[in-house]
């Protein structure tokens, strides 16, 4: 019986009481008292908390660094993967937001509000030294014809020269094959815009001497040649003129409206050559 | 030195819950954080007896109860028994060996450590078989263990080498 009550015992005892009636008191009475004592400890200890922190914190930092460097560099892999996705969607946005500011401009076409048309996606342009041709995903069977012409939301892009029942091979302004029968808005003068080759600027036939006209002027199609094309479509904007003395024309260059190397979306106009629309 | 000796043990206890307070008590062994204080009431247990070993667990235990959002006395309750467990060697005769005394600080904690998560259990506020208690007590012993030898050499330094009667003669 001694044994059991020994010293040690008894006050292992009573502390396991005080502390079973602390925990219960917390639980069943109002903590407003425990709630401040908590506070007076506090403020004691950080100041000291404080200042240990300042010893403690590097040597923690960097335990932490050896510690956690495979689970960094995993993070550190996801979040370049992430980056890298993020980046793609990002360029995957603006690519779409420039096809549908595309589109959405060739279903607004200043420049053939009375002609029907059918919106086309280029689906190739076509790898040839031969031919400056481009294929868009509509054919005949969508109504494309051969002859049509195709605009881009700033003007003429060419006409179509072949299709099949469901694509159509488009001819560029530049293609050494083409010509456009030109007219300068402000004069009335005409002349024919023939395509010199991939980066050459086209030459504008046919202009008389003296005729005013300037750098920058835009042509619009003169719906002559056989009525090729519609008359008062942009087609081309001048970059140089000269009048060598002598010649019996004009010596005009000039470069296409639309950029072929960004070309996505174009409209084909329901325009048949010699007949109209 | 007397005075050392006198304000040795607050300070000992003071030191350690400021310890894990600071950065030192945010390190994490596989995401588990050690217990200073526990290592130094099983180390003031193992030096100095069951009895100041359980007194010195109480109030430590109050101390880092401040801290926490858990029922006030939990800590206590679970420092003082620690405290007194380890106090057990003074049962035996004789001086002890240190490498004894290191695994009574190590094997009080993993008590400890379980004896928490009993605690909390009871009180409704954690439950052992969801929570990560095997490794918390596992990982908490395991440092208390390594860090045993520090822990009485700071005991030894602030009170001295005691050479503790052995009880049955004491008495």
């Amino acid at each position: 019986m001694s044994r059991l009550l020994e010293r040690p015992r008894v006050t292992l005892a009573v502390l396991i009481l005080l502390s079973i009636s602390l925990i219960t008191i917390n639980f069943n009475a109002s903590r407003m008292h425990i709630g401040s004592l908590k506070t007076v400890v506090a403020d004691v200890v950080n100041p000291t908390k404080s200042a240990l922190d300042t010893v403690f914190r590097p040597l923690a930092n960097a335990y932490h660094g050896v510690e956690n460097y495979p689970a960094d560099q995993r993070e550190i892999a996801q979040l370049k993967s992430r980056i890298g996705i993020l980046a793609r969607s990002h360029f995957e946005d603006l690519g779409a937001l420039r096809a549908l500011t595309q589109l959405s401009r060739l279903t607004d076409l200043p420049f053939a509000t009375t002609l029907a048309s059918t919106p086309a996606e280029v689906i190739e342009m076509t790898p040839s030294n031969l031919q400056l041709t481009f294929v868009i995903d509509r054919g005949s069977a969508n109504g494309v014809a051969v002859g049509n012409p195709v605009v881009g939301d700033a003007g003429l892009v060419g006409r179509v020269v072949q299709t099949t029942s469901s694509t159509a091979t488009v001819l560029m302004l530049t293609d050494p094959s083409s010509t456009v029968g030109v007219r300068i808005p402000k004069t009335g003068q005409v002349g024919a815009a023939v395509g010199q080759g991939t980066g050459q600027p086209l030459t504008i036939n046919l202009v008389v001497p003296g005729t005013h006209i300037r750098r920058g002027a835009v042509l619009v199609t003169s719906g002559l040649q056989g009525e090729l094309f519609p008359p008062g479509i942009p087609a081309v904007r001048v970059t140089q003129v000269s009048n060598p003395s002598g010649d019996l024309q004009e010596s005009i260059r000039a470069v296409p409206l639309v950029e072929y190397a960004s070309l996505q979306y174009v409209a084909v106009l329901k325009w048949t050559p010699g007949v109209g629309s | 030195m007397r005075w050392v000796r006198a304000l040795g043990l607050p300070l000992l206890i003071f030191t350690a819950v400021v310890v894990q307070r600071s950065g030192a008590g945010e390190l994490t062994v596989l995401g588990i954080h050690p217990d200073f204080v526990m290592l130094m009431v099983a180390a003031v247990g193992v030096y100095r007896g069951r009895e100041i070993g359980a007194l010195t667990g109480f109030f430590a235990g109050l101390l880092v109860d401040s801290f926490l959002t858990t029922p006030f006395g939990i800590s206590a309750l679970v420092l003082c028994v620690v405290g007194y467990l380890a106090g057990e060697i003074e049962r035996m005769d004789g001086a002890s060996p240190l490498a004894l005394k290191i695994l009574i600080v190590g094997a009080t904690s993993v008590v400890g450590e379980g004896l928490s998560s009993l605690v909390l259990y009871l009180l409704g506020i954690g439950n052992p078989l969801q929570a990560r208690t095997l490794d918390e007590v596992i990982i908490v012993g395991g440092i208390n263990l390594v860090l045993a030898v520090f822990a009485l050499g700071l005991c030894r330094l602030v009170f001295g080498p005691v050479e503790r009667t052995p009880m049955l003669e004491r008495r």
